[in-house]
């Protein structure tokens, strides 16, 4: 079995939105931080992977479609490829979803629905995660639990790859990929300081 | 939502088929000949050549706009969404204006079979200019607007042709717009059932697609399902339905505005599979007891619909406060 993983480059005209991504070799079981001040381009980064990779791709982020209905178990059940009951009921319980598993999405909160999206992957399993910013929302305690959930999909050899605003995330990601005006530079996480970059 | 045991949904379930099969026969036993209990009457023409085809009319076509309803308000995520807005019903109605004017000017005499066949293929037309123009325009919204724009489009040209129309026809062009399942024979209620049968193959093939595809553009991506083909089955499938049953029927309001909401106030499930059921039962009960009413009030079915609908729908979501962010 192969022991690393091919993403894409990505090289986008300033039309379609401007990106210049050199593409990268990376090993199974890494996490990678994309991080970049606002408007940077770290959205844009993350949907392209995600055109590019598509297919059993885990995508997280916190836009929720208007008008959706949908129960939060049936979310679970139907991201699973063979659905088994064990595992809808594992997801359930790890992101603390069992009190509200009957409920519509349309009236859960934000926190709430952020939980359902990382139940939601974590019941799809996909090899690659593209997360964009899979703290926003999350209390305290969620974001400490998020963090041993992703160390936990990593022990498994699934890529983690997630946009942050948050210098922990950075500096425990093994990559980071800076984005500056669509342009992606590869940096070194574990000594990355926000306040170096400054305001420019 | 709560809980609902899976004994409770079994007698909802129950409950609503009866509800339609009482209401079936009740249509079935009343028509403008007053009750008919007597069992001779159950082989007479009027049985067979106008109560049949007029209850199984309602009762499909009542299950066909509330399912296109459905997945239009589904597609475009919005709940005011029905087969009135891709234009495909004005597209129908033109066909009627364009054929009820041609009557008078052109071939100086009135066809009424032309009148349904100029129906059918309005509404397909219209189909046709939205598939073709789904092409360019990849984003719903837009495709939204512009389906609204082509109603308008072809309301202006129905107006002209209107205009252009003999007195003696107008009549004619005015009762169809008012909606009516009782001018149909058994073949256009096998033309409404093939379509349901087609429809119904079509989306439960592509169930789990169309479930993903809800959850957003996104999240259908990353597990390998193509938007543009779930949307466009979506479009197909509500737009043959509506494009039929207008044809025979005329361009009936409100079920297909309304049943979708109704069904999810007495049915948890919200998947494909498990709530294309209960919104065509819904669909049923409405289209039946509106046709019942409508003709022991004798009044025109969009104006029962309507006036019954409207006022519920509204008291609901004036009850409804635990409704928040949709």
């Amino acid at each position: 079995m192969d022991k690393v993983i091919e993403i894409p480059a990505i090289h986008r005209s300033a039309f379609e939105g401007a990106m210049e991504f050199s593409g990268v070799t990376i090993q199974l079981g890494a996490s990678v931080a994309i991080a970049g001040r606002n408007g940077a381009g770290k959205s844009v980064l993350l949907k392209a992977l995600l055109q590019k990779m598509k297919g059993n791709v885990g995508w997280v982020s916190n836009y929720r479609e208007p008008f959706l209905d949908m129960r939060v178990q049936e979310v679970i059940e139907i991201a699973q490829m063979n659905r088994s009951d064990e595992m809808t009921e594992n997801v359930l319980r790890t992101f603390s979803l069992n009190a509200i598993r009957y409920h519509g999405i349309n009236v859960l909160s934000d926190g709430e629905f952020m939980r359902l999206m990382l139940a939601r992957v974590t019941a799809q399993d996909p090899k690659v995660f593209l997360m964009d910013e899979p703290d926003a929302h999350l209390d305290f305690y969620y974001k400490q639990e998020l963090k041993s959930i992703v160390q936990e999909w990593q022990k498994r050899g699934k890529v983690v790859i997630y946009s942050t605003h948050d210098e922990q995330w950075v500096n425990k990601a093994n990559h980071l990929w800076w984005v500056e005006n669509g342009k992606v530079t590869f940096k070194d996480a574990a000594q990355f300081e926000f306040q170096k970059i400054g305001n420019r | 939502m709560q809980n609902i045991s899976s004994r409770d949904i079994f007698i909802r379930l129950l409950a609503s088929s009866l509800v339609v099969v009482l209401l079936f026969v009740l249509s079935l036993l009343y028509g403008s000949a007053g009750w008919s209990w007597e069992l001779e009457n159950w082989s007479s023409a009027i049985f067979w050549e106008l109560r049949l085809p007029r209850g199984l009319m309602a009762l499909l076509s009542g299950a066909g706009l509330a399912l296109a309803g459905y997945w239009l308000q589904l597609l475009f995520k919005n709940p005011l969404a029905s087969p009135s807005v891709l234009g495909v019903t004005n597209g129908a109605s033109l066909g009627v204006a364009f054929v009820t004017m041609a009557a008078q000017n052109i071939w100086g005499y009135n066809f009424p079979e032309l009148t349904l066949l100029a129906a059918f293929a309005g509404a397909m037309a219209v189909l046709l200019i939205l598939a073709v123009v789904r092409i360019r325009l990849n984003n719903l919204t837009s495709l939204l607007i512009f389906g609204v724009m082509l109603g308008h489009l072809a309301g202006a040209l129905e107006t002209i042709f209107q205009r252009a129309a003999a007195r003696n026809d107008l009549p004619n062009l005015i009762y169809w717009s008012m909606g009516s399942f009782s001018k149909v024979t058994m073949l256009h209620v096998l033309w409404i059932a093939t379509s349901l049968v087609i429809v119904i193959f079509i989306v439960v093939r592509n169930h789990r697609s169309i479930d993903i595809f809800s959850l957003g553009e996104h999240i259908a991506v990353s597990m390998s399902i193509t938007p543009s083909k779930v949307s466009n089955v979506l479009i197909f499938c509500s737009g043959l339905l509506t494009a039929v049953i207008t044809a025979f029927c005329g361009p009936i309001a409100f079920i297909g505005l309304a049943a979708p909401h109704l069904a999810k106030l007495w049915w948890p499930y919200r998947t494909q599979l498990k709530l294309i059921p209960a919104v065509a039962i819904t669909g049923m009960v409405i289209a039946l007891f509106c046709d019942v009413l409508a003709r022991f009030m004798d009044l025109p079915i969009n104006a029962i619909t309507s006036l019954i609908g409207a006022p519920w729908v509204m008291w609901w979501l004036y009850q409804n406060k635990t409704q928040r962010h949709g």
